[in-house]
This record gives C-alpha cells, structure tokens and sequence, in this order.
C-alpha cells in the first residue's frame, strides 16, 4: 500500500489481544488480514510471537517467512528489546546490552528487516551500535516512546549524538504515542467498568500536568477514596497513556533522522478521525520533509479489550492514507 | 519514580477452567498439577518471577512441594528465579506439579499470586517495573492428563 513516496504498514503488536487469547489464533491469520486490508510491509515482535527468544528456533523464522510469502507480505522491521533485567540481582552492563542487540541483529538478519527497532541505548555505546548495525546490514532504531517527548533533554541529547557520529545506520522511530492530546474514550469507558469514580477521573485528567509526581498524585487521590481502578488511571496517564499538548516542533527535529515511524493509535471513529492523536499535523510535517518509507500503523486499543483490531486497523489506514493524498 | 505492578486485561487465560488436573503417577494420585500463562503481551524470561504463592481452598502449599515445569526443563521453585535463558512464550504454560498427595474431585479456589519484573524496564539502579500476574479463580479438578 503506497501514498507516493509513503508506504503504509502495519505492526502485527496490533492484534495482541487475539494473539494473547486464543489458542489457535498465530501469524497466519495476521497476514492473512494485512493481505485483506493491502498492506504489505510489516513488524514484528519477537519477545511476543517466538517461543525462544532473544535468539527464535530457525524453525519458528521459517514460518513467519513462509507465511508472510503466502499472502504478499514483506518483512520490513523487527521489534527487539533490551532484557537487561534478565539475571536476577544483576546491575546490568554494557555487557547485556550488547548480547541482546546482537541476538536481535541476528534475528532481524534471519527475517530480512531493514530496521530494529531497539530499546534504549546508552550514549556511550552508540558508536559500537553503529559498528554493529553496520556488521549484520540492519540499520538500529531507537524508538521515542510516550511518556518520552521529542524535545526532551535525553532525546535532544541522542539527536545531538547521531550528529556527530554520523551514521545513517543510527537514527529514531519517533512513535505517534508522544502526542497523544487528550485520553481515548475507550480508556475512560474501561476504567469507569472497572469501577473508577468519574469524579476521580476528571480530578486526574485535569491535575495531571499540575507539577505533581506521579506517587504525589497516587496519594492524593488515595485520601480522595480512590482505589485500584484509580490507580491503573494514574500509571496509564502518567506512563503509556500520558497526554497534554502535541510536541510537533520538536517533532520536526527528528524527522532527518527518522528511519520509519510508528503511528500509534488508541481509536479511529467511524467518521475516519482520530480525537486523541493529530495525525493530520503529523503526517503533513512528514510529507514536507521530503520522508520516503514506511508509516508503521500500530494499534494499541487492545489495552482496553475491545477485540476490535481488524476494523481499526482498517479504519486507521483509510485515514492515513486520506491525509497523504492531502498533503501529496 | 513508577513502581506500579501493570496489570493487563487477560487475568482471566492465567488459570484457565481447565487448569487444574490430577497428578497420576503409577503408584497412584501423588499431587496435582496447575498450568499458569502469562496476563502479559509478550513473552518473559522464567527468572523475571519475582514472587510466586499458590493456595489451595485457603491453604498456602509450601514451596518444597512444587515443581515447575517449562517444556522439557524442571526446577524447584527455589530455582525459577535462575532459569534467565528460559524464556516463557506469551502463549506458553508454566506447569506447577504439587506434589502434596492429591485433591478431592470436584471445586477448588485456587489463589496464585505471581509478580514478575519487567526485565527492560529499570527505573534505577536495581529497582525495575513489575506485572502483577496473579489470578483467583475456582477450579474443578479435571481428569488426569
């Protein structure tokens, strides 16, 4: 699926929730959706779908790759992580993090991805992850993760970084999670059925960027009578979920060195928008610089347990690709 | 600093109705055996358990009694936490054998309580993110496999 210059993608982390529920539910359904929908290139996790990982049985690549053929589909990235936690009662190394960036290369490799996307790197390793991407032909990706943001001082710093090392195997993957603008509806519906008081919820949203830290504001609306629904609001607003005003300038920071992006998305209407997350004003300042590649759609609306991946999905990709013959 | 235990909303494949079986061995019923899955979206290394308790109708089995079992490897409980290049597929079973003497036919209320680290997930210097994996469910003890 291509809109001039932009393909469009999609992310198989989308259909978690069948993938986590049901026994006889596996890739060959997921391709068989993307074939549905038109799209061809896609992402994979590895911790989630391989029974072995970091480093999956060549059986288990063989059926990905098999099954990805028999509906059209391409590898284009893989999803890695950096387990450093792995050894109980270990301080992580450089060590660590460099076992499980080469374990994932290797992986990336066997499936023929262009990209990892990779978890976060210490600065004094970037140049080695370089050598390293470079090694196995696989460019590195560092995702910008909500409650990250792309003006962020560590961010700023990364970019800075890439700079002066220079690397075209480096770069972001900036995920569209960071501009979230206000909670999803389908987040407020969930956590009012698991019991949260609505009273509670409008005093969180609208405190959340009071300057309080989270453990302040748990405390707070513990006194308030708030209990564990509460509480899963106020790790989701101030963690995965967090929200306030768009960051596009620094967005357009990152774009040079952007290799792909992860447009991340909680819920599309059925009138083809999006209230929480300005695609529109994203994928307009993507087109203006010139980006050739792959917009990854990724849904994340199965936190909410809706079963609704397929229409989503659906519904995300005809709003992106309405937007790109706008701005084309 | 976020320490919050992340629950998804899959607790309810942790124990599923089925889980729960007895342990025939040729002597005889020696114990039970309860599958645990992950409520998570990925899958993690065995070692990220952290914490795991299971009561039977009320009674706490004591840890020396329960072997896990993760495809063809088997470790006391004692040892889960070692096993860090096992990994637990999200859609994996972690097979808890008791060896306790058996359970009566018919329903039991089985509590697991499960914590596990979120192993790429570190806040500091030691201090990591955790899941909250745990489930409560009642189960009727099924044939033996």
């Amino acid at each position: 699926m291509s809109s001039g210059a932009i393909e469009l993608g999609v992310s198989l982390y989308s259909f978690t929730q069948r993938f986590v529920e049901r026994e006889d539910y596996h890739v060959e359904d997921m391709f068989r959706t993307l074939e549905q929908l038109g799209a061809r290139q896609f992402e994979i996790v590895g911790s989630q779908v391989f029974d072995h990982y970091p480093r999956p049985g060549t059986g288990e690549v063989d059926r990905v790759l098999a099954a990805a053929a028999a509906h059209g589909c391409t590898p284009f990235s893989y999803g890695g992580y950096i387990d450093s936690g792995r050894i109980s009662g270990h301080i992580p190394t450089g060590e660590d993090v460099v076992l499980d960036l080469t374990a994932d290369l290797m992986t990336a490799r066997d499936l023929g991805c262009r990209y990892l996307r990779a978890g976060n790197v210490p600065e004094h390793l970037l140049e080695l992850t370089a050598q390293l991407a470079e090694n196995y032909g696989v460019s590195i990706g560092i995702e910008v993760h909500a409650p990250s943001r792309p003006s962020d001082e560590d961010i700023q710093r990364l970019l800075t970084r890439y700079e002066d090392i220079g690397s075209s195997r480096l770069g972001f993957i900036p995920d569209f999670g960071c501009f979230i603008e206000r909670p999803a509806q389908p987040a407020i519906q969930r956590l009012l059925a698991m019991g949260a008081r609505r009273d509670l919820l409008d005093y969180i949203i609208a405190n959340r960027h009071s300057g309080v830290s989270e453990q302040e504001m748990q405390d707070d609306v513990h006194a308030r009578g708030g209990g564990n629904a509460e509480r899963a609001a106020i790790a989701e607003f101030f963690g995965f979920l967090s929200f306030g005003p768009a960051d596009l300038d620094g967005f357009r920071t990152l774009l040079p060195w952007s290799h792909y992006f992860h447009s991340k998305f909680y819920h599309v209407g059925e009138d083809l928008t999006d209230q929480q997350i300005p695609v529109d004003k994203l994928l307009t300042d993507i087109a203006a610089s010139g980006f050739e590649g792959v917009l990854m759609s990724e849904y994340e609306g199965h936190a909410f347990h809706l079963d609704d991946a397929e229409e989503q999905v659906a519904r995300h990709l005809q709003l992106e690709r309405r937007i790109l013959s706008s701005v084309a | 600093m976020a320490t919050t235990y992340m629950k998804l909303p899959y607790e309810d494949r942790v124990l599923r109705p089925d889980a729960l079986r007895p342990l025939r061995l040729s002597s005889g019923i020696v114990g039970f055996t309860l599958d645990v899955r992950l409520n998570y979206y990925r899958g993690l290394p065995l070692s990220a358990i952290e914490n795991l308790e299971l009561s039977v109708d009320g009674v706490r089995v004591p840890d020396h009694l329960v072997l896990a079992s993760l495809r063809e490897k088997i470790l006391p409980l004692s040892q889960v936490r070692l096993a860090f290049t096992e990994h637990w597929p999200v859609k994996g079973v972690l097979r808890l054998a008791v060896y306790n003497g058996g359970l009566e036919p018919g329903p039991h209320q089985v509590n697991l309580t499960l914590h596990l680290r979120t192993v790429y997930m570190q806040f500091a210097p030691g201090v990591w993110g955790m899941i909250d994996g745990s489930a409560s469910r009642e189960l009727v003890l099924q044939e033996a496999a």
